[in-house]
């Protein structure tokens, strides 16, 4: 595999550090007066989700990791296995486990589509789509002309999320949840 | 990229005017190669080296060596404006390749330099008006500096106090991995210097007291064991390094022997001494000398951020 030096480090950068694939976030060169020159890294571990600060030695390399992002529609799961087919004319589908879906199963819809993380074309992330519309199978019956009052109430989706909605929602109403806060956003304009 | 015009007129005014107030104080301006048969052996800086009908050549990091042969032959107040080399990498303050300002005065102390030197400053036409005459300039002793602001008194602190203290920082530090040599006793300091120090450093200030293992060509205090090194800073950027030159061809291999020890212990390439150097050092007169980045001088008394403000087609950024 390749192999990268610290002077060709870029955001967004795929590589391997002690058997992890990690993603370099941000670069920075340093060079103190009278000694080591250095890049400062703020690195994500793509397997474990840990982001942190680390310092490299100016000229030093680290091995590319084969982390390819994809873009997939959610198929269905087995229970142990979330299926995800690519969106690329291909067909061709994997399996997740839970791990590697971890979040992201809380906003996963049928053919809905999801950014597929693959490392050595091994699942080991998923990320849902900014904004996803889904169903309420579950909510207290809103007050008929409540509108104004501004008030929330739980209401579970069919994922099984629970979103906070305002008093007129119903159960049926399809809405749209801002997926990286979980947020009502308001009623799907689908 | 292509600095504004107003940049670059500014630029060519700062360049008039400091060689006008130079040559005021009987400095000659001489010009020396870019291109050398030697490579600096610092373990921290990078000659770049170049494929020439001759041979490897190195493009000079500084003029030093051959402005030292120059004093070894004439004893007289010479400087240099031109570029230098260091190959590494890229970042708002660092570029591959930049200008030097660098500049030696035979039977001038280390002090009386750096005062002439912050008096010229103050004289030029686009100087801050922090810099103008009447305000004082601070004088920082390196070891307070590292007690106050660090906790650490670096002319006594252990290795495994120095560990102890970089384990504490929260990014994780692996760049200073390596044997556990002198080498490494200074790239530690001067790591810690940079990152807990140097942001305190307010105005024009300079720093005085470093260890002898950070002299690089400085005279070494005979009673204190420091360095008779000065540095000059404006808001905490390091602008300025200014010596009492080492005269001593003896002293000069010993500190190229644990240089390229430093070297060959780190997987570096081994450096050859500069023969002339060597030669003419025994014939320098006794003087002071200092180099200025000029684009980073400018840089702040432009009140700017970056090098690459100050720089027509400058290298870029990651």
């Amino acid at each position: 595999m390749a192999t990268y030096s610290t002077n060709e480090f870029k955001s967004g950068m795929k590589v391997l550090l002690e058997g992890d694939p990690c993603s370099i976030v941000e670069n920075e060169f340093v060079k103190p007066g009278k000694g080591q020159a250095f890049n400062r890294v703020r690195l994500k571990n793509l397997k474990t989700g840990r982001v942190w600060e680390r310092t490299f030695k100016s000229g030093e390399s680290l091995e590319a990791a084969d982390v390819m992002e994809h873009d997939m529609e959610y198929v269905y799961t087995d229970g142990e296995y979330w299926h995800f087919m690519k969106t690329d004319g291909s067909y061709e589908q994997i399996a997740a486990d839970k791990s590697a879906v971890g979040d992201a199963m809380m906003w996963l819809r049928e053919q809905g589509e999801c950014t597929v993380t693959l490392w050595n074309e091994v699942p080991i992330q998923v990320v849902a789509p900014n904004f996803v519309d889904l169903e309420i199978v579950e909510t207290d019956p809103g007050v008929r002309g409540d509108t104004a009052t501004g008030g929330t109430k739980p209401a579970t989706l069919t994922t099984g999320a629970v979103v906070k909605v305002p008093l007129f929602i119903n159960i049926g109403e399809i809405i749209r949840v801002d997926t990286r806060t979980g947020e009502y956003q308001g009623r799907s304009k689908a | 990229m292509i600095p504004t015009w107003d940049t670059l007129k500014k630029r060519a005014r700062v360049l008039s005017d400091m060689r006008s107030a130079l040559a005021f104080r009987g400095y000659i301006e001489v010009q020396t190669p870019v291109l050398g048969r030697y490579g600096v052996f610092d373990p921290h800086l990078h000659s770049i080296e170049v494929s020439t009908f001759r041979g490897t050549r190195y493009l000079q990091t500084s003029p030093e060596y051959a402005l030292k042969q120059v004093l070894g032959r004439a004893p007289e107040r010479i400087y240099q404006i031109g570029p230098v080399f260091r190959g590494n990498d890229v970042g708002p303050r660092h570029q591959p390749e930049f200008t030097m300002l660098e500049w030696y005065a035979p039977d001038t102390s280390l002090t009386a330099l750096i005062e002439e030197f912050i008096d010229l400053l103050a004289g030029l036409t686009d100087a801050p008006d922090e810099w103008r005459e009447g305000l004082a300039v601070e004088h920082h002793d390196y070891g307070e500096l590292m007690q106050s602001f660090a906790g650490i008194n670096p002319h006594q602190t252990t290795e495994r106090a120095l560990e102890a203290h970089l384990d504490a920082y929260d990014v994780e530090i692996s760049h200073l991995a390596g044997p556990r040599d002198e080498q490494w006793r200074s790239d530690a300091l001067d790591f810690i210097f940079s990152t807990q120090v140097q942001s305190h450093l307010e105005g024009l200030c300079t720093v005085s007291g470093f260890p002898g293992s950070q002299a690089a060509l400085a005279e070494i205090e005979p009673t204190t064991g420091l360095a008779q090194r000065t540095e000059l800073y404006a808001s905490g950027i390091e602008l300025m390094n200014a010596y009492q030159e080492l005269r001593d061809p003896d002293e000069l291999d010993t500190r190229w022997k644990k240089a390229s020890e430093a070297r060959s212990r780190r997987g570096m390439s081994q450096m050859a001494l500069d023969v002339g150097l060597r030669d003419a050092m025994a014939l320098m007169p006794v003087c002071a000398g200092a180099a200025v980045g000029f684009d980073r001088l400018l840089m702040c008394m432009l009140g700017l951020d970056r090098l690459d403000e100050v720089m027509i087609l400058p290298w870029q950024d990651g």
